[in-house]
């Protein structure tokens, strides 16, 4: 997975190292709405990527979610 | 488009603001997620994994906001040793009535008749917006000390079987008293920051009592809350001449942990130097910040010299932030 997502879903919102597989669902993975600001937050602060709370939401798995932040990544780039 | 308020010194001359009493208070009965969960749809894990809180203490059909405030200032009052005040100000989003205002009656309860006392709404930016209010009193030469107060009952505004809002809130009241003296003296107020929104007005509402609850439109506040925490508090260490790695303590309102964990890691304030009692309390509105001033100074948390940063978001929008070294006095 991306270094960028997984670094803030392992240090900042606390993601247990078990369910970050690409299949897991943003729901199983542990994210609630709050989460879904938080990862948006911090992936403009840190990264400057910018990504919505409907992007985020509409990805269904974490490898789906993985893949949308490296396009960004790529076309901000 | 926006503009926030220029930050202005928190008074200046010999007619600067500074902390001489401290004082809460809090309803005696304690209710845990577990109570919530006997009567709403919810689970201790959910509260606390959203919002950090494990009680929260509630004041019921007989105490009043004005009962809070009062207990709170006569503490405070005790602890600056018995000063004399010649104005109040009370930061409340749950006054007892529409009218009158409650801190004529808080004032009256204290012995202060005669003195100006006003209630003042700011959502839970209150406190901040009425500390700028007392520093302006002094300031101007309207009185040389004054009673400061911040006293919610949060509790009465959401829908009874609100589970995404009943467990956030507790009531209480905390107060500092202010009085005249050199800025440069330990406890003068800061430059204040203060700002407010309304184009978001929207985001956090509470109809008047019969005809509605409080709304709340979660993470779109926790974003505003984040981004106006931050950048006030960076505004205001900043007008003090304080980089971020000499504030010892940041005195966040306690709106919800994960919010307050965010703006400390946004400003690099590492997390044993945020003080934080939302766990105990839930959100106090205006009373959160003194209420939490208190219990840190009482269980050393805080002590004499610390650099405190101060800072708080409610609806409105509104925000704000100051700065203060902790001064020595009786807790």
């Amino acid at each position: 997975m991306n270094g960028a997502l997984e670094r803030i879903l392992l240090n900042d919102l606390k993601v247990p190292a078990d369910r970050m597989s690409p299949d897991v669902g943003l729901d199983d993975a542990g994210f609630d709405s709050l989460a879904i600001v938080e990862l948006s937050e911090l992936l403009g602060e840190r990264f400057g990527i910018d990504i919505s709370d409907d992007e985020i939401k509409r990805a269904t798995t974490l490898g789906e979610l993985d893949r949308l932040i490296e396009q960004k990544q790529q076309k901000e780039g | 488009m926006q503009t926030q308020h220029r930050p202005a010194a928190g008074g200046t001359g010999d007619r600067a603001a500074i902390i001489c009493g401290i004082g809460a208070a809090l309803p005696p009965t304690v209710v845990s997620n577990a109570d919530l969960c006997a009567r709403l749809d919810t689970t201790d894990e959910w509260i606390r994994t959203r919002t950090g809180i494990s009680h929260r203490r509630l004041a019921g059909a007989d105490v009043s906001t004005e009962d809070l405030a009062a207990e709170a200032a006569a503490e405070a009052l005790r602890s600056s040793g018995g000063d004399r005040v010649q104005a109040l100000v009370l930061a409340t989003t749950t006054p007892d009535l529409r009218c009158p205002a409650t801190a004529p009656a808080v004032a009256a309860r204290l012995g202060l008749t005669g003195i100006p006392a006003l209630d003042l709404a700011a959502g839970c930016t209150g406190f901040l917006y009425a500390l700028a209010t007392a520093v302006g009193f002094i300031a101007s030469r309207t009185a040389d000390a004054v009673l400061v107060i911040g006293a919610d009952r949060l509790s009465t505004l959401p829908a009874p079987q609100d589970r995404s809002t009943v467990p956030l809130f507790g009531d209480g009241a905390g107060a500092l008293v202010l009085r005249r003296g050199s800025a440069s003296d330990p406890g003068a107020i800061g430059p204040m920051v203060l700002g407010s929104d309304g184009a978001y007005n929207d985001l956090i509402t509470a109809p008047h009592k019969h005809s509605g609850a409080l709304q709340m439109q979660g993470a779109e506040v926790f974003r505003h809350a984040v981004d106006r925490m931050s950048a006030a508090s960076t505004q205001a260490a900043q007008a003090a001449g304080w980089r971020m790695e000499d504030v010892d303590r940041l005195v966040p309102h306690q709106a919800n942990a994960r919010i307050t964990d965010f703006v400390a890691r946004k400003l690099a304030i590492p997390h044993h130097r945020q003080l934080q009692n939302i766990q105990h309390v839930g959100n106090t509105g205006a009373a959160s910040i003194p209420l939490l001033l208190t219990q840190a100074a009482a269980d050393g948390q805080i002590a004499p010299g610390h650099r405190l940063l101060l800072t708080a978001f409610g609806a409105g929008l509104t925000w704000g932030a100051t700065t203060v070294t902790w001064p020595d006095m009786t807790t």
